[in-house]
This record gives C-alpha cells, sequence and structure tokens, in this order.
C-alpha cells in the first residue's frame, strides 16, 4: 500500500487535523508535545510514522486530556503549488473524544472517495462523514473497498508515563512540518449549500 | 636455514615500505591530494543554509539536530562526496512563505532534487492519480449514439457531446473535450471497541474445552481388551506348521490334475479346428456377397461426381473482368467544432465550477436541429437558473437514476457556415 502512488518516503503530506471548537491539538516533537493550537493543526506528516497527539481542553470534559495517534497510509499528488490547499482532512469529533474518555477505543480510517461512485451528498468543510462498521469488520478493509485508505486515526484512553516508555510513547517524535493554514475558500460559509449528513446507506462486509 | 631467508625478506619489506612512507609523507602523491581536497572542498563549501529534503526546506544551523549533515568533518574523516552534491540542490516547490523550518528532519529523509512537475509513472499519462480528479466532457466508456428520433444510447456519465442533422438528413454527433478538475473528497470509515465485545469473545473459546476431555475418555478402555484375546491365539502356533504339510499335498495334486487335462485337452482342440475350417466356409460366401455390393456402389458414386460438368462452374472468369471503381462525390462537409472550459482547474467541496461549451459551425454547410447534451458528474450539482445561451434555445433539465442530471439545449434556428454560440452553466462541487 505504501508503494502504491509513487515515491513516498521523505515527502511531508499536508495534513489538517480538527478537534471540536474550543479544544486544543498538539503533536509530539523532539521528546515533548508543543505548544497547543486551537482547534485546527495544519502539518506536514511523513507516510508510514505514527504520530502521538495531545487533545487538552475539551469542550465538556474538563480536564481530560486524550493521546490518540495518526497515521499516514498515502499521498496525494495535487497539481504543483496546490499541496497546502488541499491537505488530507482528520476529524475528532465530540462525540468520539467523549467515548475514548470512557474508555472505548476509536478507529478511524480516512480514505479518498472513489469518484466514480461518490456518495451523492454535498459535503461540508467542518464536518467528516464517516460510515460505523461492526466490531468484527475491519475498518481498513472497508474503506480500501470505498476508496483508497489514506490516514487511520485512533484515540484511546491511554495516558503516558513520564519515565523512559515516553519516548515509546510517541513513537521517537517523528520529524513534523509546520504548515500555516490553508487558503480559506473565497465562499462564505453562508453562502455555502447547506445539506442533511447522513451515514450513507453502504452494504456491510461479512 | 629456512628462517635466516624469511627474516631476510621481512627485513627488506619494512625497509621498503618504510622508504615508501617516508616518500609519500615528502612528497604530494596523488591520492593524498585528492584526500586533501575533498576535506577542503568540504570545509571551503561549508554547509548550505537551505538544505532540501525531500519537498521542504531546512535550516541547519539548529544546534541540537541529530541530522548527521549538520556534523562538520575534522581532518581524519572522509565525507562523501555524492551526499555533499546532494544537499546543494535548489530549494523546494512549496511555498517558502508558507512553511516554517522543521525541527530534527533526519537526513533518511531526503529524496533527490524537488519535484516540479507531479510525479506520474511511466507509461501512464496525466492526471495522475485519476481518483484525486473530477471529469467533465467528452465521450468516455462507450461511443453514443444518437437515432433518428433523438434518443440518445450510451450517454455516460461526465459525457459532453452535440448532435445535428446535415442538410442529407443524417445525424452527426460531436463531442466535446475532457476537462479534468483537481477535487479530492475524504470520508471516513469508524469503528468503536469496547470491553463487552472482548467478554463475548471469551464465552466462545470457553465452550469447547471440555468436550475434547470427554471424547478421549471412550474408546481406550475396549483396545486394551482386545489385546488380551490375541494372546490366545499365539497358543496355536502349532496348527500352522500342519496347514503347510495340507498346501504340500495340494501341490502335488495340483501336477497329476494338470498332467491329466492336457491329455483331455487335446480332443478338444481338433474339435475346435474343425469348427473354425467350418466357419471360414461359411464367411467366405458371405463376404464375396459384400464384395460385390461395394463394387456395385462404388460404381454409383463415381457416376454421381460429375466431374467434367463441375469444372467449368469453378472457373470465375468473371472475377478476373470485374474492375472496382472508387467514386468520390464532390459534396459539402457538415461540421461542428466544439469545446468546453471550466472556470477553474481545481475545487473544494462546496465551491461553484462555472462551465462554458461554445460550438461553432466551421463546415461548408449549414446544419440544424443543434443540440448539446451534457451528463454531469454525480460530483457537480447544477445551480438552478445558471444556465445561459447566446442562441435562442430550450433547456431541460432531465434527472437520471443515479441523482446526476442531463442537460440539454436544443437550439431553436440552424447554425449558418462560421456561426459560434455559446452556453454557460454553474456547478456546485459535492
Amino acid at each position: 500500500m505504501l508503494l502504491r502512488g509513487g515515491p513516498v518516503p521523505g515527502y511531508f503530506q499536508p495534513t489538517q487535523i480538527r478537534c471540536p471548537q474550543g479544544g486544543s491539538i498538539a503533536i509530539a516533537t523532539n521528546g515533548t508535545f508543543a505548544g497547543g493550537t486551537p482547534s485546527v493543526l495544519n502539518a506536514g506528516l511523513l507516510i508510514g510514522s505514527p504520530y502521538r497527539l495531545k487533545i487538552t481542553e475539551i469542550p465538556g470534559l474538563p480536564g481530560v486530556e486524550l493521546y490518540p495517534t495518526v497515521e499516514l497510509l498515502d499521498r496525494l499528488h495535487p497539481p504543483v503549488g496546490l499541496e497546502i490547499r488541499f491537505p488530507i482532512p482528520i476529524h475528532l469529533t465530540s462525540q468520539e473524544l467523549r467515548m475514548a474518555a470512557e474508555g472505548l477505543f476509536v478507529t478511524r480510517v480516512i480514505y479518498l472517495e472513489d469518484p466514480t461512485n461518490p456518495v451523492v451528498i454535498q459535503d461540508q468543510a467542518n464536518r467528516q462523514r464517516f460510515l460505523d462498521v461492526r466490531f468484527n469488520e475491519d475498518p481498513l478493509r472497508v474503506a480500501d473497498q470505498l476508496g483508497r485508505p489514506m490516514a487511520i486515526l485512533r484515540i484511546g484512553s491511554r495516558q503516558p508515563r513520564m519515565d523512559r516508555q515516553t519516548e515509546r510513547f510517541m513513537f521517537s517524535s517523528p520529524p513534523v512540518r509546520s504548515i500555516m493554514p490553508p487558503q480559506q475558500s473565497s465562499i462564505p460559509a453562508d453562502k455555502l449549500e447547506r445539506a442533511i449528513i447522513s451515514t450513507p446507506s453502504i452494504g456491510r462486509l461479512r | 636455514m629456512l628462517r635466516i631467508t624469511t627474516n631476510d625478506n621481512l627485513l627488506r619489506f619494512i625497509a621498503v615500505s618504510g622508504l615508501l612512507c617516508m616518500l609519500s609523507a615528502c612528497s604530494p602523491t596523488r591520492p593524498l591530494s585528492i584526500h586533501r581536497n575533498s576535506i577542503a572542498d568540504l570545509q571551503s563549501t561549508s554547509l548550505p543554509s537551505v538544505v532540501t529534503v525531500g519537498d521542504a526546506s531546512l535550516n541547519l544551523a539548529e544546534p541540537e539536530s541529530r541530522a548527521s549533515i549538520s556534523h562538520v568533518p575534522n581532518a581524519h574523516e572522509v565525507q562523501p562526496i555524492q551526499h555533499v552534491q546532494h544537499l546543494q540542490q535548489a530549494p523546494v516547490p512549496m511555498p517558502a512563505t508558507a512553511l516554517q523550518n522543521p525541527p530534527g528532519i533526519p537526513p533518511q529523509a531526503y529524496t533527490g532534487p524537488p519535484q516540479t512537475t507531479p510525479w506520474t509513472p511511466t507509461g501512464i499519462s496525466a492526471p495522475f492519480p485519476e481518483d484525486e480528479y473530477v471529469f467533465q466532457g467528452g465521450d468516455g466508456y462507450q461511443l453514443t449514439n444518437v437515432a433518428q428520433d433523438f434518443s440518445i444510447d450510451n450517454l455516460d456519465e461526465e459525457d459532453t457531446i452535440a448532435h445535428f442533422h446535415t442538410l442529407d438528413g443524417d445525424i452527426q454527433i460531436e463531442r466535446t473535450n475532457r476537462i479534468p478538475i483537481y477535487a479530492p473528497r475524504f470520508a471516513s470509515v469508524r469503528r468503536v471497541d469496547g470491553l463487552n465485545q472482548y467478554r463475548h469473545q471469551d464465552h466462545v473459546y470457553a465452550v469447547d474445552s471440555p468436550l475434547a476431555i470427554d471424547g478421549a475418555t471412550q474408546s481406550q478402555g475396549q483396545e486394551q481388551v482386545k489385546q488380551q484375546v490375541s494372546s490366545q491365539r499365539n497358543i496355536g502356533t502349532k496348527a500352522s506348521a500342519l496347514y503347510r504339510e495340507n498346501q504340500k499335498l495340494r501341490d502335488m495334486a495340483h501336477q497329476v490334475a494338470s498332467l491329466e487335462g492336457s491329455q483331455l485337452v487335446k480332443p478338444q482342440v481338433g474339435d475346435l479346428l474343425n469348427t473354425k475350417v467350418n466357419i471360414q466356409n461359411s464367411q467366405e460366401a458371405r463376404l464375396s456377397i459384400q464384395q460385390q455390393t461395394a463394387i456395385a456402389q462404388t460404381d454409383e458414386e463415381t457416376a454421381k461426381e460429375y466431374a467434367y460438368d463441375l469444372l467449368p462452374y469453378k472457373i470465375l472468369s468473371n472475377n478476373k473482368i470485374q474492375t472496382n471503381y472508387h467514386y468520390e462525390i464532390a459534396e459539402g462537409n457538415s461540421r461542428l467544432d466544439i469545446k468546453k472550459v471550466a472556470s477553474k482547474q481545481d475545487a473544494l467541496p462546496g465551491e461553484l465550477l462555472e462551465f462554458t461549451i461554445t460550438f461553432r459551425n466551421t463546415g461548408d454547410k449549414a446544419i440544424g436541429n443543434v443540440t448539446i447534451v451534457d451528463h454531469l458528474s454525480r460530483r457537480l450539482a447544477y445551480v438552478e437558473g445558471s444556465q445561459n445561451s447566446t442562441l435562442e434555445s430550450e433547456f431541460f433539465v432531465n434527472p437520471t437514476g443515479k441523482d446526476s442530471a442531463i442537460l440539454r439545449w436544443e437550439i431553436a434556428e440552424p447554425m449558418e457556415v462560421g456561426q459560434s454560440a455559446q452556453v454557460t452553466f454553474k456547478c456546485r462541487v459535492r
């Protein structure tokens, strides 16, 4: 899978990580979590290296800190100069953060939709569609059938230990490139067409 | 004697090597000069301030960088020249203003000079990969057909065509160009795992284990009882010796019987020979009849062929005389040049795209019933009331079963030679 799409080693794929409004996101860099950015984190990540995030100030969960991981599986090939305009979006919803704080483990596979078989609904920039699968189904396999898997987000409630295991917890802090926020759309938000976002009815795998 | 010779050779070798070392230290030999030059080059060029790492720029002034490229070589180390050449590549394709200095990028992340054009695998034409693009226009997959009643077949999604009537009454079809629009869209698949699900799996494994133990305790006791019975049979081994004697007697009797049998066979063979003769005599008569009938049949078959009569028919003299004539009828050409363009080549979900279809009668005859048909992709939603046409036309939006739409413009008046027109419409990217 990593060989698909051309030379991926050393390429920093622009990624946009969003958490609920009011939350703070930090990514492990040089063995520590740098100062968190509010709500949206834009960063260039290497493909194949897991990254540890730190989510704090979660709305509705005061004092709770969560440490999800992000792993990119593939890269995009945008026209030259449009790399930052088209990042891979990874959204952490309030529901998922709450479930993780209660002890559940959430796995979300972000995939590039097949344009020849799209779900005919209007997408919104601040919400990512998701399809729930059962516990005995592999979300990576389902995503591979619906499109091209791009990233894996794992959210649990594991807390780091500040000892010699800390570096292992952070996956040795792979290099990160910080990227300025992408160019916002010239269309105001109120002009965007509003559509009801619902879970698409796609057949379950057995 | 042998030891003395060896010591002499060792002394000679040490003396010669010592002289060579002194000469090499005094005079600048060729390998030594290369060594000094390489180190001098490294130190004089020092390290570039901007280093290309993948598609990024790296500031090597960071003091605690783990990258070995920031290590200043000393005189006892030979640095790879090829590595230094890599570090002097041109900077980055990404906008430098939007990128900041990354901390601690390892040197193994370097992948060569930056790419100025999108990477595509050999043998595959751009745009690549196609799953990141939304295409519009052209006539892909199946070729579109238009019948005389204007019904259209094989109009696939993303197709854009125009069909018109010529003065001869024919229907011609023209296809537009294919427009790639970079518009990747993402979704996700989610799974939530909890402790209750693992408890359920543990119960399944617990049920399987006691069943195996019950099966193992049933059959072993009966097999031990059979072994006791077999020991009683060992007492009867003497009977087997007697049985061998009986076999010998049977062999003798068999030999005698065979001699007697040979005598009895002789007259029987004679009888058989006599019967064979009789049978052969009877068959000869039958075979002779069959031969006569076969001769009669072959005569009939040869008479049916009439080979002499067929030969004249097989000579196709007409083919030699025939001549092919190719006529070029001088008629006017009916042509429609049609092109399609989009306002942007990339779009995010929610953004608007404006398409313009320009068509022109480039033939030398007028054409009529010009119809423009555009089958939108499912990623594009037509904005109501956004269409416009420079010629008087009727506009229709036909929804399809796949939640896409087919736009159709029927131009009212015929188009004269050289006349051009265009239609525009807007779509929102889903």
